[in-house]
Order: structure tokens, then sequence, then C-alpha cells
């Protein structure tokens, strides 16, 4: 590796070589064994030139932006009541129970309405299915 | 006025983060636990991400009210996406920084279809030389930030995500959805457009930093 590649490496990647390519470490690390001055003053005007960058750096956001954020968060989902869902469940209750509750059951007494219905058959008629049943 | 800065927890990912399983594992049980609408990992995503989200933004729009507002739209889309989240394909930070990207260029979109108003450059650097000096910072900070801020949105993105949020070149390649030599192409492009924007000040100021750290340039 020449000095001048050394340089563009360091310009392109900074002054920590755990951040340059992988295939590059290799050389980089035969070269400063071998130019140790000249590796040096490559990597600390690296380092002033993150320096200069760093007076760069964009402001961190403020405490009023994260609260911002997080009054945008929905609520929780399963802690919400599902109203749509116990509408139709308290709907089904109240429509069971009126059900339940208004419609006449068959008194004892309509029972007698059935009766006529089968009188019509005769002893005759049914004689087949006595003898059937035993 | 000086605000109280929002601090970087730590544990975030970065470069040396640790192997992608692990990975996907907590960020599909922290996507899960967000879709569910538990307050606690909203907060945990919200301090994680919204650095990275504002920095970009900020890099992006060069105007702090503006990358506000465009960090507020990115997590209202990530509160209603987060369903959607694939943890195989990319992660959190991955995903959200894609969200910011084209939050951010979609800004940018309309800022350069509107007219402009009163003649205003829309683009101009968040602090003036003017504003700078009564703030007492130095004429080096704010020409330094002036020639970051002049640099194209590309090399904005790839330096802002690669050297100040310290993503790895895989991660800002991601976001970008750009080869990784191309992240390197945008980064190589703009540190030596800074060196040379920067020349006649940096000359000394190097020099001056690089014999503090002993390379005696």
């Amino acid at each position: 590796m020449t000095t001048g590649r050394f340089e563009d490496l360091a310009g392109l990647y900074g002054p920590d070589l755990t951040q340059w390519p992988p295939a590059e470490r290799a050389a980089a690390g035969a070269f400063m064994a071998a130019h140790p001055d000249a590796a040096r003053r490559a990597l600390a005007q690296a380092h002033a030139l993150n320096d200069l960058m760093e007076l760069a750096r964009a402001a961190a956001p403020h405490p009023s932006l994260f609260s911002a954020v997080m009054a945008s968060a929905p609520a929780r989902r399963d802690a919400a009541p599902r109203w749509s869902a116990m509408a139709a469940a308290a709907a089904l209750l109240i429509g069971l129970g009126a059900g339940w509750f208004t419609t006449d059951t068959p008194a004892p007494d309509d029972e007698a309405l059935f009766g006529p219905a089968f009188a019509v058959l005769g002893e005759d008629e049914n004689g087949w299915l006595e003898e059937a049943v035993r | 006025m000086t605000r109280p800065a929002l601090r970087l927890i730590p544990g975030r990912s970065g470069p040396a983060a640790g192997a992608g399983g692990t990975h996907t594992a907590a960020d599909r049980a922290l996507a899960d636990a967000v879709a569910r609408g538990d307050r606690a990992a909203m907060e945990a995503l919200t301090k994680r991400c919204l650095p990275m989200v504002y920095g970009l933004a900020q890099r992006l729009l060069r105007d702090c009210g503006e990358a506000e507002d465009a960090a507020q739209d990115v997590f209202i889309k990530v509160w209603r996406k987060i369903s959607s989240y694939d943890p195989e394909r990319a992660r959190l930070e991955t995903w959200i920084g894609r969200i910011t990207l084209n939050t951010c260029y979609d800004r940018l979109r309309k800022r350069r279809e509107a007219p402009l108003e009163h003649g205003e450059a829309p683009d101009a650097p968040d602090l003036n030389p003017d504003a700078e000096q009564a703030l007492g910072a130095s004429q080096a900070a704010s020409r330094v930030r002036a020639a970051v801020a002049a640099l194209p949105e590309r090399q904005r993105a790839a330096l802002e995500l690669r050297h100040f949020q310290g993503l790895s070149q895989a991660e800002a390649a991601d976001i970008l959805e750009i080869s990784e030599e191309a992240v390197e192409s945008l980064l190589a492009r703009a540190r030596r457009t800074l060196k040379t924007a920067l020349l006649d000040d940096a000359a000394h100021m190097i020099g001056a930093l690089s014999d503090a750290r002993g390379g005696g340039a």
C-alpha cells in the first residue's frame, strides 16, 4: 500500500481501522508497521477532519418532541373496550331473554287440540301396530 | 435559547451491534408489543429511533421546525404500519429510516413545487452566520455546518447515517436503497467536497488539531 492510498482510505473511512473495509485492513496494518510516521500523520488528519465534522452534528431532539411523538401513539388495543362486540353480545342476550320470557309455551290444555287429530284413528287401524310391537 | 437535549440511550444499534438473529427476535418482540399498543414498547422504540429520525430529517430538511414536524409524521406512520413490519427483511432502524427518508423527500418535493414566499431560499442552512455569532459559536462551526448543508441530499443522508448516526455501511445502504459501494462513493464525494470547501480554514485548524493529537503535520 502506498502513502497516497493510505491517506485516501484514512480520509474516506476515518481514523478507526475497524471501520475500514476488511480487505484493506491487513495491508493498512503492514503500512503502519513499515511507515509509522506517515501513517500517524494520515490518521491524525483523519481525526482532525472528523473533529471538524463534529461541529456540524445535528442537534439532539428536544424532550418536548419525544412527548409529542408519544402523544400521537394509539391507545393500547387489548385494553380498550370493544364496543361493537360488546353491543352485539348485549343485543343477543336481550333478544334471548325477551324470547324466553315473552313467548307462550304450550299449556297442558292445548294437548286437547291434538287429541281429536289422533282420535280418528280407530283401534282397528292401530291393530297392526300393536301386533308389531308384540 | 438553549434547550435541554434528549440523550441517546445506551445500547442502540450500531456497527458493533450483535448477531442478526438476536436482532431479528428482539425487533419482532418490540414490533409486536408496539402493534398491541404497549405503551412501554412505544416509548422504547421512540427513544431508540427518534435521534436517528430527527437527525436525518434535520440533515435533509435543514430546518429544525420542519424536522420536528417530519419526525412526528414518521412516527404516526410507524404506529399505523407497524403490523406490516417484517423483521426478516430489515432491522427496525432500517425500516424507520426508510420511512424517514421518504417523508423528507416528500417534503422537499413539495417545497420545490411550492412558490417561493418573499424570495426566501428554501434550502438555507439551519443557522446563518449572523445567528451563529449572536449565539457566540465559532465562525469555524458555522462554516463547517454551511459546508455540510451545501452537500447534495444523498451525500448529506449518507453522511448523517454513517458518520453521525454510526450505522454500518450495510444498514445505510438498506435505508438509502442503494449498494454498499454506492454508499462508499457518496461518502467519499462528501468528505472530499468538505475538505475542498473548508480548505482555507481547515488548513490551520486541521494542522492544529493534528498537532494536538501528535501527528506533527
